[in-house]
């Protein structure tokens, strides 16, 4: 079966509903009785056009403007609820990061522990505090870092005990500046013959 | 018409100023069509019902976003054209037109009437059956009066291709009519 090629096709759906122009409504009509596919196709529409619906319930109608605008406020605070915890978890890593860097800087110096300036005490043999910032650097160095200890205070340079580039950090060791580390990987090349200073730097 | 068309952009430009009551006059003014659109394209009321429901609140959500475009009705049936696409994806289970519902023709012969029944379950039966771009075009050409480019805007497709839709779907109808598609 061939379908009807003529442009009025294209019409027949207003035609159907009524709403062509009155002279189209005649050029479809005259089309209409002289084309066997068009009067199918017409028919098609008309059973188309025959569907009757199921009505919703009236209180549908009244109750859904209402409706529309509760449920999209809604959706729009659930939305904001779940942005809300990306927003907290940005800022909270953001300060993590902003507290990691600056405390270095700000770190107060009432943290360190008073010096032990006591006899067999930890000040006598080394700089302030330090040995308790090197000892969580690793296990591995206590029983070296011993030895460290042992040393005496006398033979520490003076720069070193009062270098205030002597930042300790995490591991400490590698945010002191280079002349400092030198002058540490020094003090303990001279006082350990077993170079202990080697594995410490290594 | 340019009446309504003026209106249209007036309740759409103060609903995007956060005007709900402007939206529910836009609401009010096309609840009636796209109801009937959802109910012919989901087959049944009560899909229908949610679909409009969920189609408005959709373009209430995201009137801002609207640029005008194309109509706010094309706007409105695109989205629920889509509503009614990702419901169908989602649901294994197909709906059938309430076929309880639909007007029967006045006979009193109770075979003739049975006969044409029968006849009218048959060709619903096959509506419901057409794959769904077949049956978006049908419904928005024929029962909603669209244009061609407005069809292929709702479907977001070109307007040939919203004519060939067409043409497919009305072509299987008549097969079905004339008994050929047996």
């Amino acid at each position: 079966m061939k379908a009807c090629q003529d442009r009025v096709r294209e019409l027949l759906p207003e035609f159907v509903q009524g709403t062509l122009e009155p002279q189209q409504m005649i050029r479809v009509a005259d089309h209409l009785d002289g084309c066997a596919q068009c009067v199918l196709e017409e028919s098609v529409l008309r059973r188309l056009g025959d569907e009757v619906l199921p009505e919703p319930p009236p209180w549908f109608w009244t109750s859904l403007p209402g409706k529309i605008t509760s449920e999209a406020d809604a959706r729009r605070k659930r939305k904001m609820r779940l942005l809300v915890p990306a927003w907290t978890g940005g800022l909270a890593a953001a300060a993590i990061v902003v507290v990691t860097l600056l405390q270095p800087a700000t770190a107060p110096g009432p943290q360190t522990p008073e010096p032990d300036f006591s006899i067999g005490g930890t000040a006598g043999m080394f700089p302030l505090g330090l040995e308790e910032e090197i000892l969580p650097v690793s296990g591995m160095f206590i029983d070296d870092l011993d030895q460290v200890f042992s040393m005496d205070l006398n033979s520490v340079p003076d720069e070193f005990l009062s270098t205030p580039d002597l930042i300790l950090e995490g591991d400490g060791y590698e945010t002191m500046d280079e002349e400092t580390i030198q002058v540490f990987e020094d003090l303990i090349d001279e006082m350990t013959p077993e170079g202990v200073g080697k594995k410490v730097m290594s | 018409m340019t009446d309504q068309i003026t209106l249209e952009r007036e309740l759409v430009s103060r609903a995007r100023e956060g005007d709900s009551e402007a939206f529910e006059d836009l609401v009010r003014m096309y609840q009636d069509s796209l109801y009937r659109y959802l109910c012919r394209l989901s087959g049944n009321g009560e899909d229908a019902m949610e679909l409009t429901q969920n189609s408005f609140v959709k373009a209430y959500v995201s009137i801002r976003r609207f640029r005008g475009e194309s109509s706010f009705k094309t706007y409105l049936f695109r989205i629920a054209t889509n509503s009614w696409k990702n419901t169908i994806r989602d649901r294994s289970k197909r709906h059938h037109v309430d076929i309880e519902q639909v007007s029967l023709a006045s006979a009193h012969n109770p075979h003739e009437e049975f006969e044409q029944n029968q006849e009218r379950r048959k060709f619903w039966s096959l509506v419901e059956r057409l794959p769904a771009r077949q049956k978006q075009a049908l419904v928005l050409r024929v029962q909603e009066g669209y244009p061609f480019e407005e069809v292929a805007k709702v479907m977001g497709c070109s307007t040939g291709s919203a004519k060939a839709s067409y043409h497919h779907a009305v072509e299987k109808l008549k097969l079905a009519v004339t008994g050929e598609d047996r």
